[in-house]
């Protein structure tokens, strides 16, 4: 609802914190701490360090979008088929909206799966990339346009 | 001796062959009732090695060629079947799809020899064919020993060559089958109705959960679980190629599968391993399977707050080694696929979850899917590199294992002078032991625990032992780093040789290793004084595995025997054969334990509501608390809620809803800024805002946390009504024979732990299969009879031992100093004086006159009260003695003195102090009862300072005496749940108090022994089939006894369908028919 024109539903520059705190669990999958400036918000992310290198300290831009469709409204208002075409668009001939991750380094599709509201100020979004688990804390007015149970991608770029 | 050729007293003549009597036919597992009456030898069977094949459906079994060409099935010709039965007439007895006799009426022809041609030409309509099995026939498939009725299922065939059976291992569980050897029988039933009976009741796909508990029995094992866990991790990856060959493994090639976006799109397209899982359980976009589950997974780590934003509220998904499982749609959100999640015995795992929500069938086809994906895919091996220590792993455990040496020598030091502090109700040795045995396991525990912390995350037994698949970390410690402390009879390896273990050790040496701790790994070898000590302890678990499968299996028969007949009436009442009631409800409210889904409940609301909210559509508007509340009464208020679900199950779905759902909602609304909504205003409308003003954003957030839109709550409603409607247990649903299986069964698996501390070291309780025994035969003398007794000041230890000390008893010699005889001319007398000090130090309420009337109380000795005089001054008591043999009497009073009992109860060994570690009904934690050793509960209750309504004792016939018959049911049902659940086996209460009401439904405690049964039963032949056949069947014919033929024993030896239970309990009633007047004999006179 704050951009209305953009199928971007979160946007900010993040620092890394901390990488794997609590210890390396998994060969190529890293959890990240990271804090934004700008909406100050806190993040942790699983990410593959193969495919995309981080270092601590590093900063990055993260944005959480709808749908790869550059500008034009929310992708999903339409019916069922609609929705269908838009889970295609990841094959090589895979006709829809796309074009939005070209700006990107690093794409993921994932999930909001889970809210928690801690004080009633802050609350936190849980997204999982396909068991990526990303957690997005931080004041609910900045994440009005997330909603429950949608599809989401997730664009990342250094 | 034609009778009874075991006459006692009658020497058997050597070099003649014993004469077989008519007691002897008849008598034990071979004789004629046993062997066979109540079962028989039977064709159409088949016998041999089992083998795996994951490739195989769940609900098959593959039958070799050479078996399927003898048995056979005998079909009817119709219209439909006739061109296949002709060829299989053709193919006759040696092709495969053959058949081997041709039946027109009487008339049978065998196919082996003459014109086969010819007679399948004239096949007619309404022929029988003796055809061979093939694909898809229905037959039974069973391995021994057949302790519940999982043990025997219906599969179906599926003709494959070479020569064994061949099954699904996930099918494993319930047979308890390995491949190491086993066999395995087959059955091929004979008509129509006894294929679709056995398809409908014992088919694998409706047997997938045990109705000991309603937890799945079928479910993946070992490799099939390390194969999942290794697949789901959070750091598997596969591009589109390998990704679309996984998915390829686990479907037959009929099946549409639906490749998911991919989860990284940029800068490769990726998919991880868990959305392979996702495919496994909804392979294509048409298919309406649904999971949503949020559990444990096997090993799960607590993510640590200070790791994470301390604003967050940490959820539980976060677990850093990913050991949570959240799946919303099919979609797989997080956690891995280990043993709590694709493994057998837990209700929240992905298979028991669709099987309650989407049936047996769905179920049933993705564990065949995971079989197949799991078969092929990965290697996983173990070798000599898994089992090789790192320099840190020896040198910690080095550490620890000196370390705790030196502890081990301190105590021993300590004890030898005696200044360790024993612990209650133990001396300084039992203390000393206690103390070097948790010292020593401890050391375990930490070696266990750096193994898991410096083994490689790819060592395959700690991935083994991390997913549950096989072994624990025991096992992986054991292997790699130290053996430890080998046990027998619950305590260290005791000593052959005088005062030591081995001669390789000191005298009297209480030391680890000559006490049989092993330092070693199995890796690094074992001294040879090691390898005895755990030669001896493997070898007691051998002997006590043998000797336990001969108890539990007579127990197990036993039990059978006892509640076989009970079977649930059209009024959902129990009873037996005879029509006596043991329940007027099943287990008191009538529902079916296989088919409950949360714990002993027919529903598990927050999983069912969580479900409804997937399910339901999200679109739409969002309902207030007051309409949420309305909508589930109105619902409530229908039809199908009235007729099926009882009030109490209604209510508790709206307390779950309103104290989950509106009230939330409500509160919600409420920290926002907006109306609470809870009750329905007077002039409310669609259109009437109540958000007063909230904005946006503020609105977003209250839908993200807590929308519920009226598609969600309504399937969340049928959810309740559907799960409570088939929770429902069935009239005819033989309730004892699975209550009996249910309670016999899990004795098997009890392992060796007989004894358990009840708070108190040195307090012991029996456990495991000879407490079960103790109960179930209600025994008179129990091995420890425990009375607990709670305390009307509970919070303080003087009082306590107060009590302590009215109760245990105390004799005359701990209170007496001195004992003394006295001789004068006069008089003669034994002079006791009473050490005043001691009564004060021991807290005890005594006078003289006490002990005065407790001497005279005393049976033995026979003094009458004249003979005492009482000196309060001195506290002395002086018993005279006069008469012919005074100096004998005056010897034996002196000798029998010290045993007098001056107070507390004489059946009581002792009391001891316990203090609760947790809270429960009878009190919190940290308040102080008195647990009392021995028999004697009334004289506990009635024990000043003590509460005597909350006095329990687990000796049930003690119970009974006192308490009467309700009170010993109760505690029948609690003990046996006790017992059971220290072996952390679950049963549904239900069986337990079937058992229990069975048990006492006499008016008295009837154990079941041979003894008990005669009481409960009247049938001879049950009684002849069970035990003392020959006793019962003289006994029978001296009293001219007739039996009904109503129970199931008695049935089988007819060769009648079970009576009053299961398909064979509906009938059609009608009018007797009228018998003319019977013709008179032709020599009736004559009689």
């Amino acid at each position: 609802m704050t951009a209305v024109a953009s199928n971007i539903v979160f946007d900010d520059i993040f620092t890394i914190n901390a990488i794997d705190k609590e210890g390396k669990k998994f060969d190529r999958v890293s959890r990240l701490y990271a804090h934004s400036k700008n909406y100050d918000m806190d993040l942790t992310l699983d990410y593959n360090v193969e495919l995309f290198p981080l270092r601590e300290e590093q900063n990055f831009a993260l944005a959480l979008s709808s749908s790869l469709a550059r500008g034009e409204g929310p992708a999903n208002t339409g019916a069922e088929d609609g929705g269908d075409k838009d889970l295609d668009v990841w094959r090589p001939d895979g006709k829809g909206r796309r074009g939005l991750e070209e700006d990107y380094d690093y794409v993921m599709y994932g999930k909001v799966y889970k809210f928690d509201g801690g004080t009633s100020e802050v609350v936190t979004a849980y997204i999982s990339f396909g068991g990526l688990l990303m957690s997005l804390t931080g004041s609910f007015r900045h994440m009005t346009s997330i909603v429950l149970g949608d599809p989401v991608y997730l664009l990342m770029r250094k | 001796m034609y009778i009874n050729s075991e006459l006692p007293g009658v020497p058997s003549q050597p070099g003649q062959k014993p004469i077989r009597g008519f007691v002897q036919r008849l008598k034990g597992k071979q004789g004629r009732f046993r062997g066979n009456l109540s079962g028989k030898r039977v064709d159409f069977s088949g016998r041999t090695v089992i083998s795996p094949d994951p490739n195989l459906r769940i609900d098959e079994v593959a039958v070799p060629e050479r078996v399927s060409k003898i048995l056979t099935y005998p079909e009817r010709v119709t219209t439909h079947n006739i061109e296949m039965l002709k060829q299989a007439v053709r193919n006759g007895c040696d092709v495969h799809p053959g058949a081997n006799f041709v039946a027109r009426g009487d008339n049978k022809k065998f196919l082996k020899f003459g014109n086969r041609a010819a007679i399948a030409d004239g096949l007619k309509y309404g022929d029988v064919v003796e055809r061979h099995i093939i694909d898809g026939d229905i037959v039974l498939f069973n391995r021994q020993p057949s302790l519940h009725k999982l043990s025997i299922m219906c599969h179906r065939v599926k003709v494959r060559p070479w020569r064994s059976f061949r099954l699904n291992e996930c099918v494993c569980g319930p047979y308890n089958a390995d491949f190491d050897g086993d066999e395995m029988n087959l059955h091929v039933p004979q008509t129509e109705e006894a294929r679709t009976e056995a398809l409908e009741l014992m088919s694998v796909k409706h047997n997938l959960v045990t109705p000991r508990n309603g937890e799945p029995v079928i479910a993946a094992i070992q490799d099939f679980i390390t194969a999942s866990y290794l697949l789901s991790r959070r750091d598997v990856f596969f591009d589109r190629r390998q990704f679309t060959q996984i998915c390829c493994y686990f479907a037959d090639a009929n099946l549409q599968i639906d490749i998911p976006p991919p989860t990284i799109w940029k800068p490769v397209r990726l998919w991880t391993g868990k959305q392979i899982f996702n495919v496994l359980m909804r392979p294509n976009k048409k298919s309406k399977i649904f999971v949503n589950v949020e559990s444990k997974c096997n090993k799960w780590e607590e993510a640590k707050a200070e790791n994470y934003p301390s604003r967050m509220k940490l959820v539980n998904d976060m677990s850093p080694n990913d050991g949570w499982l959240v799946i919303v749609n099919s979609e797989v959100m997080c956690g891995v696929m280990d043993k709590a999640i694709v493994g057998s015995g837990k209700k929240k795992s992905i298979f028991g979850v669709m099987l309650r929500d989407y049936g047996p069938h769905e179920a049933a086809a993705a564990m065949g899917r995971l079989a197949k994906l799991c078969a092929p895919n990965f290697g996983f091996s173990l070798g000599i590199n898994d089992v090789i220590p790192g320099p840190i792993l020896s040198m910690k455990k080095d550490e620890l294992v000196e370390r705790a040496y030196a502890d081990c020598q301190d105590l021993i030091a300590l004890a030898k002078k005696g200044k360790l502090e024993n612990k209650p109700g133990c001396n300084q040795e039992q203390t000393l032991e206690a103390m070097i045995s948790s010292v020593l396991s401890k050391v375990r525990e930490a070696v266990g625990n750096i193994c898991m912390k410096e083994l490689s995350r790819h060592n395959a037994p700690l991935i083994m032992a991390t997913c549950g698949s096989k072994g624990s970390v025991i096992n992986v410690s054991q292997m790699v780093a130290c053996v430890g402390q080998q046990i027998i009879a619950g305590h260290r390896v005791p000593d052959g040789f005088q005062d030591r273990s081995l001669p390789h050790f000191p005298k009297k040496s209480k030391e680890p290793p000559s006490k049989g701790f092993v330092r070693n790994s199995f890796y690094s070898g074992l001294r040879a004084t090691e390898f005895l000590f755990h030669a001896i302890s493997g070898r007691e678990g051998l002997v006590d595995t043998a000797v336990k499968t001969a108890e539990t299996g007579y127990m197990q028969r036993r039990l059978m025997k006892a509640l076989e007949d009970l079977t649930t009436q059209y009024d959902l009442s129990v009873r037996n054969s005879t029509g006596g009631v043991v329940q007027f409800t099943y287990g008191d409210d009538g529902l079916d334990p296989a088919c409950l889904e949360g714990d002993a409940q027919p529903i598990e609301f927050q999983r069912a509501w969580s479900h409804a909210m997937a399910i339901g559509s999200r679109t739409g508007r969002g309902l207030l608390p007051f309409e949420i509340m309305e909508i589930v009464n109105v619902q409530f208020a229908t039809r199908r809620f009235v007729e099926t679900c009882p009030e109490t199950y209604m209510e508790t779905v709206r307390t779950f809803i309103w104290d989950n759902v509106a009230k939330k909602l409500g509160d919600m609304r409420q920290s926002r800024g907006m109306f609470e909504a809870l009750e329905r205003e007077g002039e409310w409308d669609e259109d009437t805002d109540l958000s007063m003003g909230a904005s946006d954003s503020e609105k977003a957030i209250v839908d993200n946390k807590s929308k519920v839109t009226e598609s969600q709550l309504l399937a969340f409603l049928n959810i309740c009504w559907v799960k409570y409607a088939k929770a429902r247990i069935e009239p005819g649903s033989t309730v004892g024979a699975v209550g009996a299986q249910s309670i016999g069964e899990p004795g098997t698996q009890m392992t060796l732990k007989t004894f358990h501390f009840a708070g108190v070291a040195s307090m012991n309780v029996t456990l495991g299969v000879p407490r079960i025994k103790e109960i179930i035969n209600a025994a008179k003398a129990i091995s420890t009879p425990i009375i607990s007794c709670r305390l009307v000041t509970c919070n303080s230890e003087p009082s306590a031992r107060i009590v302590k000390g009215r109760l245990e008893k105390t004799l005359l010699g701990d209170i007496a100093s001195v004992l003394e005889e006295a001789w004068a001319p006069e008089y003669t007398y034994v002079g006791i004086i009473i050490d005043t000090q001691a009564i004060m130090k021991l807290q005890l309420e005594l006078t003289l006159d006490d002990i005065k009337w407790a001497i005279v109380a005393h049976k033995k000795l026979k003094i009458k009260q004249e003979a005492i005089t009482m000196i309060p001054r001195k506290n002395r008591l002086r018993i005279y003695v006069d008469g012919q043999d005074k100096f004998y009497r005056l010897r034996e009073f002196k000798r029998n003195l010290a045993a007098v009992v001056v107070k507390g109860v004489p059946t009581i060994a002792r009391a001891i102090i316990n203090i609760k570690d947790k809270d429960d009904h009878r009190g919190k934690k940290g308040d102080k009862e008195l647990l009392v050793e021995g028999y004697g509960l009334q004289k506990c209750m009635i024990t000043e300072g003590v509460i005597g309504e909350q006095t329990t004792s687990n000796h049930v016939i003690e119970v009974a005496q006192v308490l009467g018959i309700e009170a010993a049911r109760r505690t029948i049902i609690n003990e046996i749940q006790y017992t059971m659940k220290s072996h952390d086996m679950i049963i549904d209460p239900r069986h337990v108090m079937l058992l229990g009401d069975v048990m006492t439904y006499k008016g008295e405690v009837l154990g079941i022994t041979r003894f008990g049964v005669a009481k409960m039963k009247d049938s001879v032949m049950m009684l002849a089939s069970f035990e003392k056949t020959t006793d019962h069947l003289f006994d029978a014919s001296a009293y001219g006894k007739n039996d009904s033929i109503a129970g199931v024993s008695e049935s089988i030896i007819m060769g009648n369908p079970a009576a009053r239970c299961g398909t064979s309990m509906p009938a059609l009633y009608s009018v007797a028919p009228v018998l003319s007047k019977p013709r008179p004999l032709l020599f009736e006179e004559s009689i």
